[in-house]
């Protein structure tokens, strides 16, 4: 039986060539314009959250190297409010008594102070002038916001697509053996899913962060915890509709074992559904993320997120200060817009009942 | 040149008879509070804004001089400042005649002169256990018999017994109030000064004891007419209260008092015929109905906006001026340091950081001198404020401006510090305790945007001093909590004045005060004999001299890292006259004027 199989096959591909579902996907989405042009810029955003966990983008972006809120260099200078020269003090400086303060003998430890203050020596930094400019303008610590936008952007994407990942691994486990095996499994898996669908979404993710602290890792395991459920109820009802098709009671009759039936035979023939399930979500999280450390949950302080921006422009733009906002706004909603664009392309390419 | 004069004396003389006349019901003050009152029952409240609008309506024992600086306590409803006894322990106040509480439906129309009981139920009051007052520390444990009176009603069943008489606080006669205390209270003569120790009138209380926050009745200058809670207060003024003349003397080099002197002196108190507090939750639109003149006075300009309308000389924050735009047309400023230090604050308890040992001595202050306190100061409070050298803020008295708490910002020396007490740097880049062990450092933050702010400033020490860091953001509260347990690392805290003497302020470090006003939960034999001393003063050059011993102790043992005390800064539309910060006082609504248009 397996000869006559293994001969049968070639024989098909010689009648019509055959493409398989990736490539005639990939050839209707180069038809789509709106959305090759989207997977283009999608794909420079990856390169550039890649060159950030690298460190080879935005890696400096904690370095003050310009004034607090240094306006961007393209705005017109305005001349600052100044006051008058302080009248001298009647008497001068000289009359007012010395300075109290701790003398060296008085000092527990006056004699290393004084031994530390021979070898601060090696310990000395330079301390560059602050440019009071920069291409893009300078956020409150006089860090540049066109680097602090690129690492902001790379740690939101990072966040993003590893969050996506996790939930998709969750709600494709359980939702394949949910749908797969059925039963009591079933009934067990649809009463979890629906605890965690009845609580709010974003209550639900506050409550999670607010218990795990802070950090990149938290924020991607609870964004994964709360958002899997959607992906849960896609697969288990894909897995419901395929287990009883004949090529799985096929793989069924040669003895393949579920775990084989489940993983090689049925989890392919899902996988362009995963796929646009994934985009969605990885552009649910970037929101969500931004949300997060908007409300202060997000990322730590030695990190930066476009959320974490976010959160500081509430404070800069009732003093004028517009820069920081514009630079995430307009990464975001690129980064947002050209995914969700992607997003449809991609749905209608990889549908094989579509065109 | 006769009619001239003869005109002149007929303004002069109606000006006079109006003088004596009520305040004009048509003067209506516009003023504006940051953030919602609780009520006006001054023993049931501890809020500022509760109490900034009780300063108008209640009258306690003493006050202060409106513009004298530093604060100076004057008698108020009585006739002087307490007569003393020889040994500390007796005080005793007369009361003026003449004085009422404003009209209300309780008295039956018959006029309510203010009496020695009622400045007794008022001080009482704070210590039944029945008004659970966040205030009674003020009594408790001070007046002789009262805990006893507060302990009897405390058990089950109990009723504070208020006539029965104790020497601790007793009506003498219908005009003398008599106080006996049972240990020296030096800070008694500021307690009579705040409104919540103000007289009360027995039969109100009781008669609005469901709801006495709502219903106010005082001797002051202004009663409640209108209240929304958290929303909106009118007060007009009292018909009842006593005639008085404004006369301020400010010092000679006093810019601001000469000013308000000269705006305000012979006109009667008060000036105002009703005045509209409206409460802002958020800092834009209380800005905006400002600039558009809906408001006559911004209780505070936000710290978001400091900059925007202030110009502050940034190499002296006490020099401050309008930016032009605002200058043009009339907006006035006050300024006035507040009576509070912000600092930060290691646990004396913690393992790594705290105790009285040399390295950790070393470390503490290793830290201290390598937090960039002057750009967090620029950028945070955009040099709003001054720094913090002595425990004594200035405008509190005790406090020496010539004194420098810190020692000077310098990261080079604290790493060399550091090196020189074994504190080596491990393989992993972190520095260990000098007997090689790893250590991370508990810093307590609050949540928010402004927390993350300084958190930052902080790790960029950290950093320099390769120590490791993690920050723990709580809320307010939970804050609270760990700091009385001592059960932190490194925090923020901040004391502002409950009244204006440096031992408000000193007794932050005692260590007897573990659990309660001394976060840094600083235990130090040196600095508690000083302290116990001074208790035993008034002020003085003799206690300031105990004051800067004190605070060498405390810089010795490098128990804090700096930090500032802030300005508030009041702005007023250009019809407001007499209108200045006063460092105790929440409100000047009472002593201000409006120029009618």
């Amino acid at each position: 039986m397996t000869t006559m199989i293994n001969q049968a096959a070639p024989a098909a591909t010689e009648t019509r060539p055959q493409r398989g579902l990736w490539a005639m996907g990939w050839r209707r989405l180069k038809r789509n314009k709106v959305a090759f042009c989207s997977f283009w810029v999608v794909m420079a955003y990856m390169l550039l959250a890649v060159a950030g966990w690298l460190n080879i983008l935005g890696d400096g972006w904690r370095a003050q190297i310009a004034v607090p809120y240094a306006p961007p260099s393209f705005l017109a200078k305005t001349v600052a409010d100044t006051l008058p020269p302080e009248a001298p003090v009647a008497g001068g400086t000289a009359s007012a008594p010395a300075l109290i303060m701790v003398t060296p003998e008085e000092d527990p430890i006056g004699k290393e102070m004084e031994i530390a203050r021979q070898n601060m020596g090696k310990y000395a930094t330079a301390n560059d002038a602050k440019l009071e400019s920069l291409p893009f303008g300078a956020d409150l610590r006089g860090r540049d916001v066109i680097h602090k936008t690129l690492k902001g952007a790379s740690t939101s994407i990072f966040v993003g697509l590893l969050g996506a990942l996790l939930s998709i691994v969750i709600g494709t486990s359980l939702g394949s053996v949910a749908g797969y095996f059925g039963g009591k499994v079933d009934d067990f898996l649809n009463w979890f899913y629906s605890v965690f669908t009845s609580v709010p979404d974003m209550l639900l993710l506050l409550s999670f962060a607010a218990v795990a602290g802070r950090g990149i890792k938290t924020i991607i395991i609870v964004m994964a915890l709360t958002s899997w459920t959607g992906t849960f109820r896609l697969v288990r009802a894909e897995y419901l509709k395929l287990r009883s098709r004949e090529y799985v009671q096929a793989a069924s009759a040669i003895g393949a074992s579920d775990a084989r039936r489940m993983f090689v035979h049925i989890l392919p023939n899902i996988s362009h559904l995963l796929l646009v399930q994934f985009s969605l979500l990885t552009v649910a999280l970037i929101k969500y993320e931004a949300i997060l450390s908007f409300l202060g949950f997000g990322v730590g302080v030695t990190q930066v997120s476009l959320g974490s921006m976010l959160a500081e422009a509430p404070a800069e733009l009732v003093q004028g200060f517009w820069w920081q906002m514009v630079a995430v706004t307009i990464a975001m909603s690129l980064l947002v817009t050209t995914f969700s664009l992607l997003i449809d392309g991609l749905r209608d390419a990889l549908d094989p009942k579509a065109r | 040149m006769n009619m001239y004069k003869a005109a002149l004396a007929a303004l002069l003389g109606v000006s006079a008879l109006t003088a004596h006349a009520d305040p004009d019901p048509d003067k209506v003050l516009r003023a504006s509070f940051n953030a919602p009152e609780t009520g006006y029952d001054p023993a049931k409240v501890s809020d500022v804004y509760s109490h900034g609008v009780g300063e108008n309506i209640f009258e306690p024992l003493l006050t202060y001089d409106y513009v004298a600086r530093p604060a100076k306590l004057i008698p108020n409803v009585v006739t002087a400042l307490p007569e003393v006894s020889a040994d500390g322990s007796t005080y005793i106040f007369h009361l003026r005649h003449g004085i009422y509480f404003s009209p209300d439906p309780i008295f039956k129309g018959v006029k309510r002169e203010l009496t020695a009981a009622d400045a007794a139920y008022g001080l009482k009051r704070l210590a039944d256990p029945a008004v659970a007052s966040p205030s009674n520390y003020l009594v408790l444990g001070h007046f002789v018999g009262v805990d006893e009176l507060a302990d009897a009603a405390g058990k089950t069943g109990g009723k504070f017994d208020y006539d029965k008489v104790v020497e601790g606080i007793k009506a003498v006669d219908r005009y003398t109030l008599q106080l006996k205390v049972k240990t020296p209270y030096p800070g008694l003569q500021y307690i009579l000064a705040m409104p919540h120790t103000s007289p009360q009138a027995r039969e109100v209380i009781e008669g609005y004891a469901s709801n006495t926050p709502a219903h106010p009745v005082g001797t002051g200058p202004y009663m409640l007419q209108d209240w929304k809670p958290g929303v909106k207060t009118v007060l007009i003024y009292n018909p009842n209260f006593r005639h008085e003349v404004f006369n301020f003397q400010p010092a000679a080099d006093d810019a601001e008092g000469q000013r308000v002197a000269k705006e305000m002196n012979g006109k009667t108190y008060p000036q105002i015929g009703r005045i509209e507090v409206t409460v802002f939750t958020e800092e834009q639109p209380m800005w905006l109905q400002f600039k558009s003149q809906q408001l006559d006075e911004l209780y505070g300009v936000p710290q978001p906006l400091i900059r925007g309308v202030l110009t502050i000389d940034p190499n002296n924050p006490r020099r401050a001026k309008i930016k032009d735009e605002y200058a043009k047309i009339g907006l006035k400023l006050s300024r006035a340091l507040d009576p509070e230090i912000t600092y930060f604050s290691f646990n004396g308890k913690d393992p790594i950081l705290g105790g009285l040992g040399k390295p950790q001595i070393a470390l503490r202050r290793a830290i201290a001198m390598s937090f960039d306190e002057q750009s967090a100061m620029r950028d945070i409070r955009r040099n709003n404020a001054v720094r913090v050298e002595y425990i004594t803020p200035p405008g509190v008295q005790g406090h020496n401006p010539h004194f420098r708490m810190f020692f000077p910002y310098n990261r080079p020396q604290a790493q060399a510090l550091l090196d020189q007490f074994g504190y080596k740097i491990g393989a992993d880049g972190y520095r260990t305790t000098p007997d090689g062990k790893p250590f991370t450092i508990d810093f307590l933050s609050n949540e928010g945007a402004i927390g993350r702010q300084w958190d930052e400033y902080w790790q960029e020490a950290f950093d320099v001093l390769k120590l490791r860091v993690s920050f723990r953001h709580v809320a307010f509260n939970d804050l609270l909590k760990a700091m009385r347990s001592c059960t932190y690392g490194i925090t923020g805290a901040a004391w502002i004045a409950d009244y204006p003497d440096g031992d408000n302020f000193q007794m932050l470090m005692w260590s007897k005060n573990i659990g309660a006003e001394n976060v840094s939960c600083y235990s130090s034999p040196r600095y508690d004999k000083l302290y116990e001393q001074s208790q035993q003063l008034h002020a003085g050059p003799e206690r300031d001299k105990l004051y800067d011993a004190m605070n060498k102790v405390v810089s010795e043992d490098s128990a804090w890292a700096p930090g500032e005390t802030r300005f508030r800064n009041r702005m007023m539309q250009p019809w407001v006259l007499g209108d200045e910060v006063h460092p105790i006082f929440q409100t000047s609504w009472r002593f201000t004027d409006i120029q009618k248009k």
